[in-house]
């Protein structure tokens, strides 16, 4: 390596993810790939972009329901087998520093929290909006389908909360929302979380630190070796 | 003349991988995702 920052060595890696927030996995899956970017030599020269997913479009916009409620109601899932399922992806979530609370968490149609998180993109806070709004599901079980929750959310953040209710009221960036879940379509993405590295390596899944920190040596080595 | 059997047209499958050309890096471990079911595992 000689150390150039010219050509393709000069540009970030892009990291495009699709997730939702209410996907636990999509929560676990945004901590182990931040600590795989904070561990690489190149981390600071990563730029991530967050793209729309819904796990249940056909959800009543506005109704929440206990999580563990819509699992028992709509697959059949007995409380025993919710509640194991729950204890271990919770302590693989401690392992990364989360704080799961499942007995808390709600189901809602997640459009509107997506709308949110456009907004916080227009005004770069992608990443930061996304955060929070995992926090408050799975550690805080708020109601992410109220629009006053989210645009309170969006107001601790340093956006203005008028613009957060404008945009929710006005159903805004919606072409931004149905663009992303088109974009999956195309890409074949059949679950979440799904990470796609400089538009050439996938990563289904939250999978663990190391195949992420490989996915970005990859993704660094194909800026020695390519031309810009 | 009518055929007796009407062929039901192929379903389309959905790609269990990605296209537009992606490599898939993957992993031994269980790693988890969420499907648009709302299944998760």
């Amino acid at each position: 390596m000689t150390g150039s920052v010219f050509g393709r060595a000069a540009e970030p890696i892009l990291i495009d993810i699709w997730s939702d927030v209410v996907c636990p996995f999509c929560y676990l899956g945004h901590a182990v790939l931040a600590e795989a970017v904070e561990q690489h030599p190149h981390g600071s020269a990563v730029r991530i972009r967050y793209h729309s997913f819904q796990l249940n479009p056909g959800f009543a916009p506005g109704e929440a329901v206990l999580a563990d409620d819509y699992l028992a109601q709509s697959h059949g899932m007995p409380k025993a087998q919710i509640e194991a399922s729950h204890a271990q992806l919770a302590s693989r979530g401690a392992a990364a520093g989360l704080d799961y609370q499942f007995a808390k968490a709600q189901m809602v149609n997640t459009l509107d929290a997506h709308r949110v998180i456009h907004l916080a993109k227009a005004h770069g806070q992608e990443s930061a909006m996304v955060e929070r709004l995992f926090r408050a599901e799975f550690t805080e079980g708020l109601n992410l389908a109220d629009h006053g929750i989210l645009a309170d959310l969006a107001a601790e953040l340093g956006l203005d909360r008028a613009e957060a209710v404008q945009t929710l009221a006005n159903k805004g960036y919606e072409k931004d929302i149905r663009a992303d879940l088109s974009r999956a379509r195309e890409l074949g993405i059949s679950g979440v979380p799904f990470f796609v590295f400089d538009n050439k390596r996938a990563v289904s899944g939250a999978q663990p630190v190391e195949l992420f920190r490989r996915a970005l040596d990859l993704a660094w080595e194909d800026r020695q070796t390519q031309p810009a | 003349m009518e055929p007796d059997v009407v062929e039901e047209p192929e379903e389309i499958v959905e790609p269990a991988t990605p296209v537009a050309g992606l490599i898939r890096l993957e992993s031994s471990d269980d790693a988890g995702a969420c499907s648009p079911d709302g299944w998760c595992d």
